[in-house]
């Protein structure tokens, strides 16, 4: 598509936003793999859409306040990027005009508020730790909150679990076969620590080191993605440099995370560290990936029976990473599981990060939706890698009174191996 | 109102009848005239039952072009159906759509303007689906050519479309070009023997869904056989044939193509019948009106299209009048194209023709600012005028 | 000025809108280089507001413009300035399957792609199969009489639709065909299906529903020139077999498809050719050999038979994606469509390569072969000045030489904007003047989607040379 963008004037990512609106061809292809158009059924509410309007706003011939409407509903969930035929990297755009809006609209003071709670919290694991458990206490009271919030408590489980630490450095049992340091992720080590856990026994098992670095932080995707750049950047720098060079991978499990560590070269771009993130964000890779590119991987044993699973895509995994044939094929070394595939995999589950939070009707009706779609498997387990929609899924389950378990794909592959033993 | 007529005269006896040679005499022809109606072989004479003078166009015949590789042919409008598919044969190609009347002399522009297909308008459509580009003269005299000679065009309004089953009304075609088909290399008919009427229609509609891919399906209600017409490598046929009769085993006969009734079909023959109606329905009614009329005597029914499309053929006048009574309950709507009076019977809208709509009246007057042709028949129409 | 409130008082706050993000997201279609924001963008959800709507565009005779998903290739669906965007997308319901008689009856903002879907557990499929089908309307398909890779065998969207309920834009709402495959009486359907959106609006179409076919026999062929590629076309015409589609792609366009899908063409090919059987098994078995001596005669460099039917819609996805794919290429195309005669598909070919040359312009070609429907693909630069005239004149050239060639100025993407010059030069005066009236029977106020098909004053005529006082005024703009 033609604009008159001056990228100068958009530092430091105006070239890249105007490349992505260039490639763009109006064609409309994605529309058809977009949730929210699906749900609102408008051409402003699809990535077409939202393309021109991003578009109008940066050449300056439409009020960024018109336009915030329908680009705020967008889920991030990059399903329009493998449906476009051209090749557009919607992300490239999406994430860097959002950094740049923020700075420049006008938000109420509830919204303040919760986007202030959320990005206090969420990505430090103590004080969310904190904050979730207040928020269990303040449950009684939510009416008196904006409506915002009252969904962010309704989104805490029950419990948390006992909180857990990792040490430093797990050896590969048997053979060194490779060596990787782990992302431990802030919200997933509150909410669902037991993933790492698996995903350590997990990689250990199959003859990989793993290093779990003291000093990385959140990796900063929650703060890029709501346009939080200053924030986004703190962190990517701190991990840019806790990680270290002498590892084969950067491993991580949660989808979301692996997507914005792959992001950091847009947003370091222009800082010190710009050249560092280049490097390290090809260094990144999802667990289910890298243990399909390491290959020979230990079978678990045959216990003589059937499990259905489902897989429910990760948006982050699949769109943004396309990871897609790999936790399926670890899924399916299991002897006796029936993997099942979910009606609709392309939509999202609109757990999208703090979508819950900003967009509560579209998130609740993709919820409601994806739940039902699981449910139409007749699986046992839901098997996921990313812990944004093991949350979505479990809510969503249990309102439609279904007792499918919700499990990241390590916890399945670590039960499977640990179930040899127990026999 | 819809009254079909018993005792109009035979117009052609008293009425005139021009017969141009040429183009230009086709043209003089109808600006010499105040009211025109084009005829080709009046082979279907409800269709012209006017006073308006009667330009013949049966001299103005023969193909103008035809290129096999093209997949279409041009020709004059008064060219006789059987002189194209012969034409056509030879090159081992045809109109999918199996003409009618052909045998009886029908032209080309004579089907166009009726608007008639037979039993193969099932497997790849009808006369509307094959016409590509016509050549006619309006009211006004000026000649309008519209569509365009190759397989595929959209550019602009589809003119030609509208000819078809106009009965003339909108212009006197003189030159039209249709897309043709490959003629499949052999051809195999069935018969499947029917208790009733309702098992037919099961049949019918279960043979047309499946994967057998049937060039036509047709219904003889009496004596109670769907008829189904294979084409394609005889050795696929016999072996898609096999198929069928195990699925009816014992109901389903081989009948050789020179018994076999498309020949008859395409003919409207039906019997001794002097009359034939055109009724476009679908499975349910044609049920109805299979089991309605089942005893009526000098009534003969034929479906075909799956049950899609019923001929209904009468002898004498005398029963039309319960017929569209019957038609009028059902809601169907019925052409006469044989025998003599007025052309249309039944409901004034089952055929979803939008007829007395507004935009019928304006689309005659677009086409025909002049009122040069007669109106179309229609009964609304006439009674609002 | 009319009273727009009493429009919107048809509708809810959230189904109706004035607000520049929405008269943007609209502005254009898939033609971008036209553009023209609309004074209001009404979503209806019933038949019933928009016969609403349309009789209030009557009563005020404020113009109007029925989109679908905006895909059209030659502006069809772009606004009027100053008039209404009636966005049929939540008009998606399908309102009826009915096995026994193979019908669908639907609203006219489903998408292709849903019917087929809807219709898939009866064994049945709606044939027409534009590249776009994963996204555009029943309701676009039949303004546009839309093609795809099928037409050949089944015919395009017009063979297909047998009935059709459409609110006229003088308000009238009229009902043509029905659930027959014959009707009696002049062919209303057919004239309605192609109008571009001129005489009104369809809001319930019938479709026609065909049983799948049991099997398909894909085979992909690489030749080493073009001619090559057409010739075989040729011969596979000749001999009388009749495939469901034979499509070609030249290199350009194999580079841009595998770069965008990776459909693993045979590297190196001048020119791909794919041709599709199918039918029942048995024929299936019969024709492959048939097919097999054909093409090997051909000297084809590469072939490759779709083994199963991933594979095949593997193949087919290298294709369908060309048109877009393109854009990886070249920041900006046009893309062309034109038919010639099929017997002189190679001569326009090379006439095409050389205007292409002479004007030092990139074309790619992807084209429907058994139909003679050429799909070039002008490539530019927008951003360098003159660029885009450089191509507009450029095909310019390339309709003119369809028409010299006894074609046509389109095979399935419509007049739109983009031709509407042409038009004039395909039909004569009288046969045009005969068009504007039957315009004028369905649409006496010129009201429905005003400006398009035919070359005139009436807004918002862009002219193709210099601004249009439109432009100069602002209203409506050009890339
Ligand atoms: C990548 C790509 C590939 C394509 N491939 C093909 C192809 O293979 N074959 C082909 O034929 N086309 C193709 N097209 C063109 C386009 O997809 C078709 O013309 C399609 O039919 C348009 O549908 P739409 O829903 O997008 O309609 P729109 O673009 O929204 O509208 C098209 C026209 O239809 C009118 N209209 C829409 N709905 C109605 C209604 N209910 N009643 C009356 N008028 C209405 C509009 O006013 C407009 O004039 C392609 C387009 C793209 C972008
Ligand atoms: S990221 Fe997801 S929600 Fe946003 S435009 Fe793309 S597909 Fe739609
Ligand atoms: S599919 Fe790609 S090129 Fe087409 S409109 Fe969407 S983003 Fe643009």
């Amino acid at each position: 598509m033609l604009h008159e963008i001056k990228p100068e004037q958009h530092p430091p990512l105006g070239q890249e936003m105007a490349d992505a609106i260039s490639t763009c061809v109006h064609c409309g292809f994605c529309l058809a793999a977009c949730p929210t158009y699906k749900e609102l059924g408008q051409e402003a509410d699809s990535p077409r859409g939202r393309i021109v309007l991003m578009k109008e706003v940066l050449e300056g011939n439409l009020e960024l306040e018109s336009a915030l409407p329908h680009i705020d509903p967008c889920l991030g969930c990059l399903a329009c990027e493998p449906a476009c035929p051209s090749g557009v990297p919607y992300r490239d755009l999406i994430s860097p005009f959002r950094a740049q809006s923020e700075s420049k609209r006008q938000r109420s003071l509830s919204q303040r508020l919760t986007r202030w709670m959320t990005q206090f919290t969420l990505p430090y694991p103590k004080r969310f730790r904190l904050a979730a458990k207040t928020g269990k206490l303040a449950k009684p009271l939510s009416f008196l909150l904006p409506r915002s919030m009252r969904v962010m408590l309704d989104l805490l489980p029950p419990r948390l679990p006992k909180q857990q630490d990792w040490k430093e450095n797990y050896p590969a049992i048997g053979n060194q076969r490779a060596r990787v340091a782990l992302l431990t992720g802030c919200a997933q080590s509150v909410l669902d620590p037991d993933i790492n856990t698996a995903t350590i026994e997990v990689l250990n098992r199959n003859g990989v080191e793993v290093v779990v670095p003291k000093n990385q932080g959140c990796c900063g995707a929650l703060s890029w993605h709501v346009g939080n750049l200053p924030q986004a950047r703190q962190f990517a720098s701190q991990n840019v440099h806790a990680f270290p060079e002498d590892v084969d991978a950067i491993v991580t499990n949660a989808a979301g995370c692996g997507s914005g560590m792959h992001e950091y070269h847009l947003i370091l771009k222009g800082t010190a560290d710009e050249a560092k993130a280049e490097s390290f964000r090809h260094r990144v890779q999802d667990v289910a990936s890298f243990l399909m590119q390491l290959g020979d991987l230990k079978t678990p044993p045959d216990l003589g029976r059937t499990r259905r699973i489902a897989y429910h895509d990760a948006c982050h995994l699949a769109n943004a990473q396309g990871v897609r044939a790999e936790p399926r094929n670890l899924l399916r070394m299991i002897p006796g599981v029936e993997l099942r595939e979910i009606n609709d995999a392309h939509l999202c589950c609109g757990s999208a990060g703090t979508y819950n939070i900003d967009q509560p009707e579209i998130a609740a009706s993709l919820g409601k939706q994806k739940a039902s779609n699981v449910i139409a498997t007749a699986a046992e387990v839901v098997a996921t890698g990313n812990i944004g929609c093991m949350t979505q899924l479990s809510n969503h389950l249990t309102k439609q009174e279904s007792g499918i378990q919700v499990q990241h794909t390590m916890q399945v592959l670590r039960d499977a191996y640990l179930a040899s033993e127990t026999e | 109102m819809n009254e079909p007529s018993e005792t109009r005269p035979n117009p052609s006896e008293d009425q005139t009848l021009d017969t141009p040679e040429s183009l230009e005499q086709l043209r003089d022809a109808v600006q010499s005239s105040p009211r025109v109606l084009a005829v080709g072989q009046r082979t279907k004479p409800p269709l012209s039952e006017t006073d308006a003078t009667l330009v013949c166009t049966r001299r103005l015949s023969g193909i103008t072009e035809y290129e096999p590789s093209e997949f279409t042919f041009t020709a004059l409008a008064g060219t006789p159906l059987t002189e194209i598919t012969d034409t056509l044969a030879q090159r081992g190609q045809y109109l999918p759509f199996d003409p009618v009347l052909a045998g009886a002399g029908s032209t080309l522009g004579g089907a166009v303007g009726a608007g008639l297909s037979g039993s193969g308008r099932f497997r790849y459509g009808g006369i509307r689906d094959f016409l590509l580009g016509a050549k006619f003269i309006s009211g006004e005299g000026e000649w309008i050519e519209a569509g365009g000679k190759v397989v595929k065009n959209a550019a602009g309004f589809d003119i030609p479309k509208l000819l078809v089953g106009s009965l003339g009304r909108y212009g006197v075609m003189a030159e039209l070009t249709f897309k043709v088909f490959p003629q499949p290399v052999a051809q195999l008919s069935l018969g499947i023997k029917c208790s009733t009427h309702e098992l037919a229609r099961q049949r019918m509609a279960r043979v047309a869904k499946s994967r057998w891919e049937l060039f036509a399906i047709d219904y003889q209600p009496d004596p109670g056989i769907v008829h189904l017409r294979l084409g394609g490598p005889p050795q696929a046929n016999d072996q898609i044939a096999e198929e069928i009769q195990t699925e009816w085993s014992g109901e389903v006969t081989n009948i050789p193509l020179s018994e076999s009734i498309w020949a008859k079909t395409s003919e409207l023959n039906f019997g001794p019948h002097d009359t034939v109606l055109k009724v476009p329905t679908t499975g349910p009614k044609m049920q109805q009106l299979c089991e309605t009329l089942e005893s009526a005597e000098g009534v003969t029914l034929h479906a075909s299209l799956a049950g899609q499309l019923v001929w209904i053929a009468v002898s004498g006048n005398t029963r039309l009048r319960s017929i569209d009574t019957l038609l009028q309950s059902l809601g169907l709507s019925g052409l006469m194209v044989r025998g003599n009076g007025t052309c249309w019977l039944g409901s004034e809208n089952g055929a979803g023709m939008a007829i007395g709509s507004q935009m019928q009246r304006a689309i005659k007057q677009a086409m025909d600012p002049t009122a040069k042709f007669p109106e179309l028949p229609f009964p609304e129409l006439i009674a609002s005028q | 000025m009319e009273p727009l409130d009493s429009l919107a008082s048809i509708y809810p706050e959230s189904r109706f809108s004035r607000d520049a993000a929405f008269q943007a997201a609209f502005e254009s279609d898939g033609l971008t280089v036209f553009r023209a924001k609309p004074r209001a963008v009404v979503i209806p959800e019933s038949a019933e507001e928009v016969i609403q709507t349309i009789r209030w565009c009557h009563e005020h005779a404020v113009p109007f413009v029925a989109r679908g998903s905006g895909t059209s290739l030659s502006g069809g669906s772009l606004p009027v300035a100053d008039g209404i965007v009636i966005a049929l997308n939540r008009l998606n319901r399908i309102l009826k399957i009915d096995p026994v008689e193979r019908i669908a009856v639907v609203e006219p903002g489903v998408v292709n792609q849903h019917v087929s879907d809807a219709a898939a557990s009866e064994g049945l499929y709606y044939a027409p199969d534009p590249s776009s089908q994963s996204i555009c309307t029943i309701g676009g398909n039949l303004a546009f009489n839309s093609g795809g890779a099928h037409c050949l065998k089944y015919g395009m969207t017009s063979n297909h639709v047998i009935g059709c309920k459409a609110v006229l834009a003088t308000g009238e709402v009229v009902t043509m065909g029905g659930e027959s495959l014959e009707t009696v009486g002049p062919d209303f359907t057919g004239l309605f299906v192609g109008s571009e959106g001129l005489f009104g609006v369809a809001i319930e179409i019938t479709l026609r529903l065909l049983p799948k076919p049991e099997q398909f026999h894909t085979v992909l062929v690489g030749y080493d020139s073009l001619q090559a590629a057409g010739d075989a076309v040729s011969a596979v015409i000749d001999s009388g077999l009749l495939p469901g589609a034979l499509e070609i792609m030249d290199a350009l366009s194999i580079e841009a498809a595998e770069a965008a899908v990776a459909c693993g063409y045979p590297p190196g090919a001048a020119a791909v050719l794919i041709v599709e059987l199918e039918g029942p098994r048995e024929k299936i078995e019969q024709e492959r050999q048939q097919l097999d001596e054909i093409l090997t005669s051909t000297e084809p460099f590469a072939q490759r038979v779709a083994v199963d039917e991933a594979d095949r819609l593997f193949i087919w996805k290298g294709r369908k994606s060309a048109f877009s794919a393109v854009g990886r290429l070249s920041p900006d195309f046009l893309v062309q469509d034109g038919v010639v005669p099929r017997s002189r598909l190679g001569e326009a070919l090379v006439r095409i390569q050389q205007l292409s040359a002479e004007a030092n312009i990139r074309v790619a070609n992807v084209f429907h072969a058994g139909d003679g429907n050429l799909h070039p693909l002008i490539m530019f630069d927008g951003s360098q000045p003159g660029a885009l005239h450089r191509a507009e004149e450029l095909a310019a050239k390339l309709s003119r030489l369809c028409i010299e060639m006894g074609g046509s100025i389109t095979g399935e993407h419509g007049v739109g904007m983009e031709k509407r010059d042409f038009l004039p030069e395909m039909f004569d005066e009288p046969t045009i003047r005969m068009m504007h009236r039957i315009r004028e029977a369905m649409d006496p106020k010129v009201i429905a989607n005003p400006g398009k098909m035919f070359p005139g004053k009436e807004a918002p005529a862009l002219s193709k040379v210099g601004l249009h006082p439109l432009e100069k005024a602002g209203v409506i703009s050009r890339e």
